[in-house]
């Protein structure tokens, strides 16, 4: 059983994605954040009381307080080199070439996907 | 020419002739005299004189003879007498007789008339003695001695008075030769003193000529000599004029004339010179050819100099036109000369020391070091520079920009020796610059918020639109009717997300494509009362503490929509976000500042004492559209973006200054 972190500022697409998740993978065990910022204070809590980490991360780019990348680089500072700890997938219906870029060349970033994740590629990830 | 000084040499050299010619008639007349009194003396007088004496002796030589012809025949006597009697005593008076017909006295002749009239009767009577007693026998007879003897008496008595007659007319001759001796000595004295008068007349008219010469020829002569030897050597002389009426009086009058005329004209090139080109100057004659070719050249300078300073205006109008003026820097004073536009760009006047020190004082403090640095460098590698700098103007300190450009000036050792260059006033194109580059970076950022906003548009749009597919994906597999019946819920609220998005994108595209803004008058406190009516309940619920410092009568020119619009979100902002742990307090100012062009423009201060914005994180965030910065449900991240549009529409900005936790400032200036 994988635990999934979804960091996603979006209500609706957060219910979407879970009821699709569980769809693909019943058992997966889904956490959710709201904002960068609130994710952090997640895995700083996570790394301090030694709990077990996600599986896979699902990461917003556009977000209130912290957006995605402000979180990458706050969780390189607590935690370097998470993404080996981890899988963090960026997802977002952004289409701008530049985020593609960026994320391409991150070494944290597993890899750059768009809204809305498909069940096949969920069932990729999960399964 | 009257009183000519030929006349006056003329009149002493007659003077000096006169005297001589005097002297030497008279030195003539005396020789004359001297000369016929001489022969007289030889030929006359001195052998009449000796003939009356031998006459004398004669006659003396004869009574003896006479007495001893009747004592005694003795015939050499009687021959003696004989010869006297017929030969001597003829011939001498014959010859005495010859020389006083010369002589020069009648009474003398009449008295030698009579002496020879009693010779006469004495040869007579002495001839009647020698008749008596003429042989032997007679002397027998002595009646004829007796009266030989009686005749002798009478004889000898004649002959003693006869005697008389001779000693007088000698002693009269002999007095007439020492008088005729006087006579020569005298004319010899007086020829003498003659001579003397005439030497000493001489010689005083002499010494006056010669004085006079020195006086009146020579000493002039030395000063013309004089003066005419400093015009050779070009140097200014000054020649008075004097009364003196004769040649050299005139000569002297006409070299003061003369040195006049060149002193005039020393003057007038002097003054040409200096480029007194209205100098007047007036001509010695019409035959005055320096003076014409003098005035020739004043008239061709003046020409000349009135075609420069014609060429030096438009110079000038040229460079106040450009408002470019140049200057000269000389390294080794440290002081620099510079042209009348130079001056006018600085304002520069005579109270200016024309000193680098006090240059560099008059620009900005922030350009100093930047303008040392390139005048330094220039020095030191000989490249021309250019810089652009604040400056202000002396005296009244008004900022402005220039363009200061150089090039440096070396000597024939290739030393740096000085800086030529120019100064532009390009304040009107260096403001235009600015605005250009502040145009730029508006539409700069207009560009990037037209691009953030497709974005945005492509972003939300497509946001809503996968919610939408994925949740029809759901619904698709949905295996309840139930599950279907949520997913359609959750359908129709994306389509309701999704409308609110196109309703935000819709007034943002509305208010981009206004065309033109109305502005007129505002009161700002007007505004500011109605966004707190709006906002009453909020106000209340938070207890909210409004502190408005804006002057009542404040009026700003601005679009009444956008104001209101403006006032509402910033006091709406600010109560948003107040700080849940204390009294939200929003503090509204007004006040004026300086603007790019000196002029003053309205400042409206916002601050509340709310949770604050981390600005380092989010700053650059601050305006975006659907930017949101709290976990706060109600933040839809359209306000600020709204806000920051319409300011900048009306020609103004938005800045805001932040800490967390601390509050917010927000401060919007009005153009």
């Amino acid at each position: 059983m994988k635990t999934v972190l979804i960091i996603d500022d979006d209500e609706l697409y957060q219910l979407v994605l879970k009821r699709t998740i569980r769809k693909v993978a019943p058992e997966t065990n889904i956490v959710s954040c709201w904002n960068g910022e609130e994710a952090l204070d997640t895995f700083a809590t996570m790394f301090m009381d030694n709990t077990p980490l996600p599986d896979v991360v699902f990461l917003d780019i556009n977000m209130p307080v912290l957006d995605g990348w402000q979180f990458l680089d706050g969780l390189e500072k607590i935690k370097p080199n998470a993404g080996e700890l981890f899988s963090i997938y960026m997802i977002s219906t952004s289409l701008d070439f530049t985020d593609r870029q960026k994320a391409t060349k991150s070494h944290t970033i597993k890899k750059f996907l768009t809204k809305p994740l498909e069940k096949h590629t969920l069932e990729e990830i999960l399964c | 020419m009257k009183k000519g000084l030929a006349n006056k040499l003329l009149t002493t050299y007659l003077a000096i002739i006169l005297a001589t010619a005097v002297s030497g008639f008279f030195c003539l007349f005396v020789l004359k005299m001297n000369k016929k009194s001489n022969q007289e003396l030889r030929y006359v007088i001195m052998p009449s004189l000796s003939e009356l004496k031998e006459l004398k002796a004669v006659f003396q030589e004869s009574k003896r003879l006479t007495n001893s012809w009747i004592v005694t025949s003795n015939s050499k006597d009687q021959e003696r007498l004989g010869a006297i009697l017929y030969k001597d005593y003829p011939l001498l008076s014959k010859n005495l007789f010859e020389h006083a017909m010369l002589w020069e006295s009648d009474s003398e002749r009449n008295y030698l008339h009579l002496i020879l009239a009693n010779d006469s009767s004495i040869i007579v009577e002495i001839k009647q003695v020698t008749e008596l007693l003429n042989n032997e026998d007679a002397y027998l007879d002595d009646s004829k001695v007796d009266r030989a003897i009686d005749v002798y008496s009478n004889l000898a008595k004649k002959i003693a008075t006869n005697d008389k007659l001779y000693e007088s007319l000698i002693s009269i001759i002999n007095f007439n030769v020492t008088n005729e001796q006087k006579n020569v000595d005298d004319w010899l004295r007086y020829l003498s003193m003659v001579l003397i008068a005439a030497f000493l007349f001489t010689i005083v008219i002499t010494f006056w000529a010669l004085r006079f010469s020195q006086k009146y020829i020579i000493n002039p002569i030395i000063a013309f000599n004089s003066t005419i030897s400093d015009l050779a050597n070009g140097d200014t002389v000054h020649v008075e004029t004097t009364l003196n009426e004769d040649e050299i009086g005139q000569m002297h009058n006409a070299i003061a004339a003369l040195v006049e005329g060149i002193n005039q004209k020393i003057n007038f090139a002097d003054q040409i010179g200096k480029g007194n080109y209205n100098s007047e100057f007036k001509l010695l004659s019409e035959k005055d050819r320096l003076g014409l070719a003098l005035l020739d050249m004043k008239n061709d300078l003046k020409a000349s100099h009135e075609e420069i300073l014609e060429q030096d205006k438009r110079l000038l109008d040229a460079q106040r036109l450009a408002k470019v003026g140049n200057y000269y820097f000389y390294a080794n004073t440290m002081t620099f000369q510079s042209s009348v536009a130079f001056d006018e760009i600085l304002g520069l006047d005579d109270t200016f020391d024309k000193v680098v020190k006090n240059w560099m004082d008059l620009i900005l403090p922030e350009f100093i070091e930047s303008v040392r640095s390139k005048a330094s460098e220039s020095i030191t590698t000989g490249v021309k520079f250019n810089d652009q700098y604040q400056i202000r103007k002396y005296k009244t300190n008004e900022i402005f920009w220039v363009r200061s450009t150089g090039e440096t000036i070396k000597d024939n050792s290739g030393k740096v020796i000085g800086i030529f260059g120019t100064l532009q006033d390009i304040t009107e194109s260096k403001l235009l610059e600015i605005e250009i580059q502040e145009s730029y970076r508006l539409a700069t950022e207009q560009n990037k918020r037209l691009s953030n906003f497709s974005y945005i548009v492509s972003h939300n749009l497509r946001m809503h639109a996968v919610n939408i597919k994925g949740l029809l994906s759901l619904l698709d597999d949905a295996e309840s009717q139930e599950e279907r019946d949520e997913t359609i819920v959750l359908i129709k609220k994306a389509a309701g997300h999704l409308d609110e998005t196109m309703h935000h994108l819709n007034d943002v595209v509305e208010m981009q494509n206004a065309v033109s803004v109305e502005i007129e008058p505002q009161l700002l406190n007007r505004h500011i009362e109605h966004a707190v009516a709006v906002l009453k309940t909020q106000i209340a619920n938070k207890n909210v503490l409004i502190e408005n410092n804006i002057p009542p009568e404040t009026t700003v020119n601005y679009n009444s929509a956008y104001l209101e619009s403006i006032v509402l979100n910033l006091i709406s902002n600010a109560i948003k976000y107040s700080h849940p742990e204390r009294q939200p307090v929003v503090q509204l100012d007004f006040s004026y500042e300086g603007g790019l062009r000196g002029q003053t423009r309205g400042l409206l201060t916002v601050t509340d004492n709310g949770i604050g914005i981390d600005m380092h994180r989010n700053g650059h965030k601050l305006f975006g559209m659907y930017k949101t910065f709290h976990n706060n449900k109600d933040a839809k991240g359209i306000g600020l973006f709204m806000t920051r549009y319409q300011v900048e529409a009306m020609g103004g900005e938005i800045v805001a200054d932040s800490e967390p936790g601390i509050g917010t400032t927000f401060k919007v200036y009005f153009k």
